[in-house]
């Protein structure tokens, strides 16, 4: 019989702790126990943290007596969890090589902000989640450790970038993890795992730790079992960092707890014709429509609010902030330098050589497209133009929620990919993001909750797009169709086998 | 250079001034902005550039910068902002600088300094000042044959100077150098030193056309020099920048615009690249960064409390004291000096007793301070300011000496001493050292007579008109007094017995 920690939430792990069965403390050391068994049929962990420094800085993580260390101060709101953490947020002393060649082997010397809330928060580090180079990729097949398979269908991708966090939260080996979403980077492994994927509004939560990929884009998300879950965690790292200049001081709302207050103002924003959802996605999304208009009462269409060229618009100016965010990685001050380099070459050479090394394909070409879109006599037809096309979005969004609370829209076209199936076209795989990359470029809350399955038994979900700083909103309203799918109490699901 | 007339071209040259920042801490980033530190020992994850660290600014660098800006005659602009500079250089922990390109902190300004001897002004145009973070520096490596780095300095607060080409020649470019370095030094907001690096220079130099004749070959060579990092650097390869281009005017190379570097030790200037190899910077907005908004109000406070900048300042000791131009310029080339000086003239106008007026008062204590004072300050460095000899005691000390209670001598002796010991008290120094002037009318003739006595030929001949020889006598009277005997008595009571 299926553990009880590989299913609960971590609210109802709290219950049933006060129930008096186990603690959070003892579910997290039988879930690192298991990660260290079953870890290697998923790749979702690319580096684990030995017990013995879970017992030393998890504050009353169980020791080998059994017996918890005492915690200084009152236990925190997620006292006893422990999460994975993208492999490009800053765990001091830990390995944050991003996925890449380049950065095996560098420690960390400093918390992330979002680490630094979270062992506040009394939370612990399982360990490092595998991810596509950089956050490049939307299959966890661009990294240094090899693809990273999918727990409902080892055939499958998890989906990308941040694909080893959500195959660790699937297959029961994590409480959640901490990921990042730049163009869907949270939302599409949550859609390809069957969980809940949550990416705050540009601002809200702090990214300093965070490697940068494209930093007007970059938020770091959470995966998590449930929504309530993902609100709980949210609230511990949310809000004004004084080192992350671009955190809002807006404060942070409360989640509101049981019914909403009012009525819900709900927008469907359909898929075009050049967006066609496969034809399980499309029976699925119709089907969650009914239901998300049980849950919200009449919704209205709103239109043109996705288009296409989003895609391309968000391709050039991810890869130009990438082409310079990745400028740093030279090998002269950390990272691998590799052996070709030493030995009396000049600078330029040593760069040429380690990042020629370094960097896999998919970095290399978007370095490339990057560097290119801001080259003179390229840039003003290319990214003066995508600048342009992204304030246009931005208004459009505005003006669309000056109608509606809410958007609802599909997360993807279809479910998890097989591995290797689009790695041979680019345009393919950037495609895979047409229906996340529009809240990342104007910057809106956003949160992916599961809803069904496809004709291959993998997971499918529901987008809610929220209008800037929402995100109290959009959780509780993102809970309220949650309790109506019950997607967590599915037999097949890789929790509860 | 009359070929040069005749081809209707002129020299033109702009300077591109880069100038550190006093603050505590560094531009983007909580560590100490240090000139003088051991290696890598002011860094941190932000300033080294490590993943996931965020640059923040600094806002205590506006104010340095802002009061910069508006002493140029810069319109501050209320909305700036920071952009990414691309290049791959090992100084440069991201291999890109944050820098202001399109949005500028200042627009516009004009700093006009005086020609030579008080002839025209060199009027010289700010296109614009910004603020960008400094790089690191290469440094001798702990592995023979391999270069280390140096972080201390990166990140560092810097503001650059760009100006319109409106200087004419090396030694234009020298004056209106020092004269912006002591305009900085002057408001605090850099501490002026070449040797640290503090402040670096970079030149534009190229031909243009006379006004009214348009069209010459020639207009479009420019150069760019980069490392002119002393004021003798910038004159000398301004110059001999000049003299290289002026040679290839008419000739199909003139239309080369080239990068080039001043080799101090050869005097010559090497190429670096051709403008057709230059790097793409690849600018874009930095997005890490908001915009640096300033309220109008908190700029026209920062203009309201601007001191009166060093020209002012020579110009009124000019006008109101009568001190010559050169000896102002001395006065106040070091902004230390310039407020020593007005001490001193200020206490000494105080003084009791006969110094006069202020003017007066003002002309004795420059005399004084360029002469005794400046030779022996700068022996022991400028540093350490305040000068080693208090203000107040050289104001009390030539208080005494206009007030003829002492000799020029004497006061000389009384400085001495001062030196020694900067606490002691003139009056009381003049005292236990003897120094005070004779004024007892009785010693003194008792001292003629013993002279008169003793030089009985140049007594009658003095008698009978031949009056140069007053001071012969005079002189040898003092000599009797150990110099301590008051001339004017002296030649009073030695013109009265000679007479009677």
């Amino acid at each position: 019989m299926t553990a009880l920690w590989r299913n609960l939430t971590m609210g109802r792990m709290l219950a049933e702790s006060g129930r008096g069965g186990s603690t959070p403390h003892e579910a997290t050391g039988a879930m690192r126990e298991a990660a260290g068994r079953e870890n290697s049929r998923w790749g979702a962990y690319s580096w684990l943290a030995p017990k013995a420094e879970m017992q030393a800085r998890h504050a009353g993580f169980p020791g080998p007596d059994g017996a918890g260390l005492p915690g200084s101060g009152p236990p925190g709101p997620l006292a006893g969890f422990a999460c994975a953490v993208k492999a490009n947020l800053a765990v001091e002393g830990w390995p944050c090589d991003c996925g890449s060649r380049l950065l095996q082997g560098y420690l960390s010397p400093y918390d992330a902000t979002v680490v630094r809330r979270l062992r506040a928060a009394g939370c612990g580090f399982l360990g490092v989640a595998a991810m596509d180079e950089f956050g490049m990729g939307s299959s966890c097949e661009f990294s240094c450790h090899g693809p990273v398979r999918n727990p409902w269908r080892p055939d499958c991708t998890p989906g990308g970038s941040s694909g080893g966090g959500a195959a660790a939260v699937a297959a029961g080996l994590a409480w959640f993890a901490l990921g990042s979403d730049t163009g869907g980077s949270v939302r599409l492994p949550a859609h390809c795992c069957g969980v809940v994927g949550f990416k705050p509004t540009y601002g809200r939560i702090s990214r300093f730790g965070l490697t940068a990929y494209a930093s007007s884009l970059d938020t770091v998300g959470i995966l998590a079992r449930s929504v309530g879950d993902a609100a709980l965690v949210y609230q511990a790292i949310a809000g004004r960092d004084p080192h992350d200049a671009t955190t809002a001081v807006v404060p942070v709302a409360p989640c509101p707890d049981g019914p909403p207050d009012r009525q819900w103002r709900v927008g469907v924003v359909r898929p075009g014709p050049a967006q066609a959802l496969e034809p399980a996605a499309a029976a699925n999304f119709t089907q969650s429509l009914g239901i998300a208009g049980k849950v919200f009462g009449k919704m209205k269409d709103v239109d043109s609010l996705i288009d296409e060229v989003d895609v391309g618009v968000y391709t050039i100016l991810a890869f130009a902030e990438a082409a310079s965010n990745l400028a740093r990685f030279d090998g002269s001050l950390y990272g691998q330098r590799g052996r070709q380099a030493e030995g009396g070459r000049s600078f330029g050479r040593m760069v040429r050589a380690v990042r020629s090394a370094g960097f896999g394909p998919e970095v290399k070409r978007r370095i490339l497209l990057g560097t290119h879109v801001l080259s003179t006599g390229y840039r003003a037809r290319t990214y003066d133009r995508a600048q342009a096309a992204r304030r246009r979005l931005i208004a459009a969004f505005a003006e669309g929620f000056s109608r509606c609370d809410l958007l609802i829209l599909p997360t993807a076209s279809g479910g998890a990919f097989p591995l290797g199936s689009r790695l041979a076209d680019p345009a393919a795989m950037y495609a895979t993001d047409r229906f996340t990359v529009p809240a990342s470029l104007a910057g809106l809350p956003a949160v992916t909750i599961p809803t069904g399955l496809d004709d291959r038994g993998l997971p499918l979900s529901v987008q809610l797009v929220g209008p800037p700083w929402s995100e109290a909103t959009l959780l509780a309203a993102a809970q309220a169709l949650e309790a109506e799918f019950r997607f967590r109490e599915r037999k097949e699901a890789p929790w509860n086998r | 250079m009359e070929s040069l007339k005749a081809g209707g071209l002129r020299p033109s040259v702009g300077l591109e001034i880069h100038a550190r920042l006093v603050t505590r801490r560094k531009l983007f980033c909580g560590c100490p902005s240090v000139a003088d530190a051991v290696d890598n020992s002011a860094i941190c994850p932000v300033c080294m550039g490590l993943p996931g660290t965020l640059p923040v600014f600094n806002e205590d660098v506006l104010e340095p910068a802002v009061r910069l800006g508006l002493a140029l005659g810069c319109a501050i602009q209320p909305v700036s902002r920071f952009d990414r500079k691309h290049y791959f250089y090992p100084d440069l922990p991201r291999n890109f600088q944050i820098t202001q390109l399109e949005r500028p902190l200042g627009l516009g300004g004009l700093f006009a300094i005086p020609r030579g001897d008080g002839g025209d002004e060199l009027r010289v145009r700010i296109r614009r000042i910004h603020l960008e973070e400094d790089a690191g520096r290469l440094a001798a490596g702990p592995v023979p044959g391999m270069v280390g780095v140096d972080l201390n300095r990166a990140g560092a607060p810097l503001v650059e100077i760009v100006t319109e080409p409106d200087l004419d020649d090396g030694a234009a470019a020298r004056a209106w150098v020092l004269r912006l370095r002591q305009l900085m030094v002057h408001l605090g907001v850099c501490d002026g030193a070449f040797e640290s690096g503090s402040l670096r220079c970079d030149a534009n130099v190229g031909f243009v056309a006379r006004e009214g004749r348009g069209g010459a070959v020639g207009a479009g060579a420019w150069t760019e020099l980069k490392n002119l990092n002393s004021p003798g650097a910038i004159q000398r390869a301004v110059d001999h920048e000049i003299a290289r281009l002026s040679r290839r005017i008419g000739s199909l190379d003139a239309m080369r615009r080239e990068t080039r570097a001043w080799d101090a030790a050869a005097a010559r200037t090497v190429l670096l690249r051709v403008k057709e190899g230059s790097p793409d910077y690849r600018y874009f907005r930095e997005p890490d960064l908001p915009d640096v908004v300033l309220q109008q109000a908190w700029i026209a406070d920062q203009a309201a409390r601007l001191p009166e900048s060093p020209l002012d300042r020579e110009r009124r000791w000019r006008e109101r004291w009568g001190l010559a131009a050169a000896d102002a310029a001395a006065l106040g080339r070091e902004p230390a000096v310039a407020d020593y000086f007005e001490a001193v003239a200020s206490a000494l106008a105080g003084e009791p007793g006969g110094v006069g007026s202020p003017a007066q008062a003002a002309r004795l204590a420059a005399r004084w301070v360029l002469t005794e004072i400046l030779a022996f300050w700068q022996g022991v460095g400028i540093d350490p300011d305040p000068c080693p000899v208090p203000a107040g005691k050289l104001a009390s000390l030539l208080g005494l000496l206009a007030a003829e209670r002492i000799s020029g001598k004497a006061a000389k002796g009384v400085l001495e001493a001062l030196r020694a010991d900067p606490e002691a008290d003139p009056p009381a120094l003049v005292r236990d050292l003897g120094l005070e002037m004779i004024v007892d009318p009785d010693r003194i003739r008792t001292w003629c007579r013993e002279v008169i006595a003793a030089h009985p030929a140049e007594a009658a001949s003095l008698a009978s008109g031949k009056t140069g020889l007053l001071e012969f006598l005079a002189g040898r009277v003092l000599a009797k007094s150990e110099g301590r005997a008051s001339p004017p008595l002296v030649k009073n009571i030695l013109r009265a017995l000679i007479s009677r």
